[in-house]
């Protein structure tokens, strides 16, 4: 079954993707970057969010546009792109603001279900310590990478 | 590495490619350079448990 997205303008590198989320009353310019650990460069960092006037994203706000499932989905084939172009990196994310671990936690959640066999899930906990992702438990961050 | 690409199936059709993007373009602001460095040292010092 296909699942609504938007579609995407994406860099051939895979590092940088955006899109337009679409409101009833305006449209937001979003992006889904990744960004190298500075230590381990087999580690990115996702960053997603509004792009702003200088060209940096707002990695604080969600939107209320009512096209979250959209957004979602946009989001995890932004994620496939980047494995399928990077195979041998991980993906890294967490949530600066409550809104967007409930976003991040989804996103997670569903590569979970859907693509299970297919990825590594790792939960970053509070205490520093790195574990299996156990489904509904509560992480600092988490951290995904191609079986 | 292959293998692992084989295995992803995701609607390559909603992607078009803009060269004026890249990854050489991808200013980050105060608040998400934050961000990126509490990521980056927690994973240096991370310790993985229980994971063969």
């Amino acid at each position: 079954m296909e699942k609504p997205t938007y579609l995407i303008e994406t860099s051939e590198d895979g590092f940088q993707h955006n899109f337009d989320s679409i409101g009833k009353h305006k449209t937001i310019k979003k992006s889904v970057r990744f960004y190298p650990f500075e230590d381990n460069s087999s580690v990115y960092e996702l960053a997603f969010g509004d792009i702003n006037d200088d060209g940096t994203i707002d990695v604080k706000t969600v939107s209320n546009h009512d096209d979250m499932a959209i957004v979602l989905n946009t989001v995890i084939q932004t994620i496939y792109r980047f494995f399928e172009l990077n195979p041998e990196k991980s993906v890294a994310f967490m949530g600066s603001s409550s809104s967007r671990n409930r976003l991040y936690r989804a996103i997670i959640g569903k590569l979970y279900d859907e693509s299970n066999d297919n990825f590594e899930i790792l939960g970053w906990n509070y205490d520093g310590t790195i574990e299996e992702f156990i489904k509904n438990k509560d992480y600092f961050a988490f951290q995904i990478g191609l079986k | 590495m292959e293998t692992k690409r084989r295995l992803l199936k995701y609607d390559k059709s909603i992607f078009t490619v803009n060269p004026e993007l890249n990854s050489k373009n991808m200013p980050m602001s105060n608040e998400q350079k934050k961000s990126h460095d509490l990521l980056n040292n927690f994973f240096k010092n991370a310790k993985k448990k229980d994971l063969e």
